[in-house]
């Protein structure tokens, strides 16, 4: 299991959704944050909320 | 259009509801099975026979990857992880369902074969070629750009992976009663034919290989719901659509039997 709590075969086939970057997987707070754009998405409970509406951008607070 | 899908299908209690219906039902939940959940986890029209003859005649048989397109509770996934041996991932745009469909799939024991997560269809977070079959059962009703949307399908198939669809279909404008289980009115309503679908497959780099009109079905299905006697199962539809349930459904049997929407099986593959 990776730091975010999203299962790694399924890390391995994601991308990022608005810039098809790939994603660092980051434990707290759990989310998967795009090496590309640095849009940070969270993961609650295992499961990434994978909306670019609902991402934090760069530089912002968690 | 992401968040009004999204309010209209979520409202916060749904695993609660889930879980005291399988009480009442007499199913202890540690020990509820895949099949005990087939009345309330896979509410497209017909329920499971529905999707076994999509899955059977699209002849996923040897596809290892799937994406659910909409996976909801994740009836449909469970079904495919359980049935076919599966690898599937489930994506819906309502946080509750998937949340459910995840706890639901550890309940049963499948937690290692299927995933689910938040994701739009517009922009999915997956890398280009990882799955080798994808299925949507009723999705395209919310999606107004569907063209955009298989072309995302498309993009994150193998090259003649199957994509097997079964949506309810019709002309956009047609005289509808609202509400209908996928829409409180208008505005969220997107219908298309079967024509316009299969031009919006092929736009979108698809063969398609198979339209099938299951109105007969849904017609004979109607049918058997309403022989039925006795008082409704604890385990059932009103469980996801709250009050307005039998109304919702309703609406959708009497467009249906009118001959206004039907449902489609629509089998395409990545050209």
């Amino acid at each position: 299991m990776s730091a975010s709590g999203v299962p790694d075969r399924l890390l391995e086939i994601m991308q990022c959704p608005a810039c098809g970057g790939s994603l660092r997987d980051v434990g707290a707070p759990p989310s998967l944050v795009c090496t590309a754009c640095g849009l940070r998405y969270p993961v609650t409970d295992g499961i990434p909320i994978m909306l670019v509406e609902k991402a934090t951008p760069a530089g912002e607070g968690p | 259009m992401m968040d009004e899908v999204a309010r209209h299908y979520g409202d916060g209690q749904l695993l609660d509801r889930i879980l005291d219906a399988v009480t009442a039902a007499g199913i202890d939940p540690q020990e509820l099975t895949v099949h005990d959940l087939a009345s309330v986890d896979e509410f497209h029209i017909g329920g499971r026979r529905a999707t076994r003859h999509l899955v059977e005649g699209a002849g996923l048989g040897s596809s290892r990857r799937v994406l659910d397109v909409g996976s909801g509770v994740g009836g449909t996934a469970r079904y495919l992880a359980a049935a076919g041996g599966h690898d599937v991932v489930g994506v819906d745009l309502t946080v509750e369902y998937v949340e459910t469909a995840a706890a639901l799939s550890r309940l049963v024991g499948l937690e290692g074969s299927v995933e689910f997560q938040v994701a739009d269809v517009m922009a999915l977070p997956f890398e280009r070629g990882e799955f080798d079959a994808a299925v949507q059962l009723h999705v395209g009703m919310n999606i107004a750009d569907k063209q955009a949307a298989f072309a995302e399908v498309g993009r994150v198939l193998v090259e003649g992976g199957v994509f097997a669809l079964y949506d309810i279909m019709g002309r956009a404008d047609t005289d509808l009663e609202f509400p209908l289980p996928w829409a409180g009115g208008a505005a969220g309503s997107h219908l298309a034919t079967a024509d316009q679908y299969v031009g919006a497959l092929e736009a979108a780099g698809f063969r398609v290989e198979r339209v099938t009109d299951r109105r007969d079905f849904a017609r004979s299905f109607f049918g058997e719901l309403r022989e039925r006697s006795g008082p409704p199962p604890s385990l059932g539809l009103h469980l996801l659509m709250g009050e307005e349930a039998p109304t919702r459904y309703g609406n959708m049997v009497k467009a249906v039997e009118a001959g206004a929407v039907a449902p489609v099986e629509i089998v395409a593959r990545r050209g």
